[in-house]
């Protein structure tokens, strides 16, 4: 169901992405409710700066109430000057690694924010830097504790990369994958194929200044594309990482950018996923089909896409149901999935296939325990959502041959 | 004060002026500092190579006041700002 306040969040992130195109946006028939759901929606998932010059300088300005333009204000001031932090945090860590020999490439951050009119609005809240030499991982941690970054234990949680904080609280992942494994193997070997091959995409981008290290445009957007893949086979994900693609898509890459594109998402068997979220972005966030190195999908398959991207919020944290996606059929899936999850919480020890049933018993007895004690649900809701979004993942063809 | 703004930057982002040191390191995050139009302007002309009195002067046409009202101002915005600023 299209909802006129969906719409207008749409409209305003039009207005802000694409300047040159302000004249064909009309802000003329939305309501202050409108108005005020779309600046719900628009911080939920932490987009409330994109629709901020809409606001305050397109019509919509005479019908915004002074509250919510004063909070509107301050939150994209805020985002602003966290913006700058990270990006002279960025700079600052980047050139450390450089100057002890570890090359690195920034992931998300600054090489997404780079593509919108107006970098310093797209929030982030840490920085992430790939190493182009996972061997080094060691040695760049001491390197950053060297330089007075805190390491703690408690954080390192994942298997494919060390967190870092800085002195002033900014976490600093170091990865050493560009994104964590998924169910499919052939998929994981192609990704990890990527990767060896990655120094070969690295280059620098200057921003006032300064040499910044980020891969190549085409390859980038492969990279981002895999973060929102991790994303939607978890919780989901939100409008952010759509504005993400969009912005860089609508700058258009050159031909080998979108030739090494495309090779890459045909290779890791993400054509439909990549089919669905650009479709999404021409359809909804405007963008110019002529820029999209493939065709486009049916509007219906988008609709219902754009609406588990909206539920989502930032990284599904707006739906307690949602877990995770399986990607097999009936209960041998959902087991699939749960033993890959089981994987992903027990990177070390899961490779030891004696104790494996035991692993097995204590990721049964968290997810229950969280779901009564964190989420508030139970397993049954879960399961249901898991069943109705891998639904939609056998749609897009994820990893379909 | 001219020499003290090399590395300073003056971007016009969410409705504000903010003057940034854009040369830091990174390491210390020196905050971009909020300044107002006038400000903005002051260390526009700085940056230029301007000096405080023809500031003064090409802002008290612009707003159209009394060239010593705006000196003042121009002086006092230069005396916080070389506080503020490294």
């Amino acid at each position: 169901m299209k909802r006129s306040s969906d719409e207008l969040l749409y409209n305003s992130i039009k207005w802000f992405l694409y300047p040159e195109k302000r004249d064909s946006v009309s802000f003329d028939d939305y309501t202050s409710e409108d108005i005020e759901k779309t600046i719900k929606t628009a911080k939920g998932h932490v987009v409330a700066p994109f629709i901020f010059d809409a606001f305050t300088q397109s019509a919509l300005k005479e019908k915004v109430n002074e509250t919510y333009l004063k909070e509107l204000t301050y939150t994209t001031k805020q985002t602003v000057i966290q913006s700058y932090r990270l990006i002279f945090l960025t700079k600052y860590v980047c050139g450390l690694l450089k100057e002890n020999g570890i090359d690195t490439v920034v992931l998300k951050g600054i090489a997404a924010a780079r593509e919108y009119p107006e970098m310093l609005y797209r929030k982030s809240g840490d920085v992430d830097l790939y190493l182009l030499e996972k061997s080094k991982e060691k040695e760049a941690v001491e390197v950053m504790k060297n330089a007075g970054f805190l390491f703690f234990e408690e954080d390192q949680k994942e298997n494919h990369q060390t967190v870092l904080v800085s002195r002033d609280g900014i976490k600093i992942e170091l990865h050493t994958m560009i994104t964590e494994p998924f169910s499919d193997k052939r998929a994981n070997e192609r990704i990890a194929l990527f990767e060896e091959s990655i120094k070969d995409y690295a280059g620098n981008v200057n921003i006032w200044g300064s040499d910044f290290p980020v891969l190549q445009r085409g390859a980038f957007a492969f990279t981002l594309l895999l973060h929102a893949l991790q994303h939607f086979m978890r919780a989901g994900f939100g409008i952010k990482l759509l504005c993400d693609m969009a912005a860089l898509f609508e700058n258009g890459l050159n031909d080998k950018e979108k030739e090494t594109y495309l090779y890459l998402i045909n290779d890791c068997l993400l054509t439909g996923f990549s089919k669905v979220i650009l479709s999404v972005c021409v359809y909804y966030l405007g963008i110019d089909k002529d820029k999209v190195p493939h065709e486009l999908c049916e509007i219906e398959k988008c609709d219902a896409f754009l609406e588990d991207v909206l539920k989502a919020e930032e990284f599904g944290r707006n739906d307690v149901n949602r877990m995770a996606v399986v990607s097999g059929n009936g209960l041998w899936g959902y087991f699939k999935e749960f033993h890959h999850q089981m994987k992903l919480s027990f990177p070390k020890a899961s490779k030891v296939f004696i104790i494996i049933p035991v692993l097995w018993v204590i990721t049964l007895v968290r997810f229950l325990i969280n779901n009564k004690k964190v989420r508030k649900t139970t397993a049954a809701e879960i399961f249901k959502n898991a069943g109705e979004r891998s639904k939609m993942a056998r749609e897009l063809e994820i990893f379909e041959r | 004060m001219n020499n003290k703004l090399k590395n300073y930057e003056i971007h016009d982002v969410a409705g504000t002026h903010f003057l940034v040191n854009v040369s830091q390191r990174g390491d210390v995050f020196e905050k971009p500092l909020e300044i107002n139009e006038f400000g903005a302007y002051v260390c526009k002309y700085l940056k230029d190579g301007k000096s405080s009195d023809e500031i003064a002067k090409i802002l008290s046409e612009e707003y159209e006041a009394e060239y010593d009202e705006v000196l003042k101002d121009v002086n006092d915005f230069l005396n916080v700002l070389n506080e503020k600023i490294v």
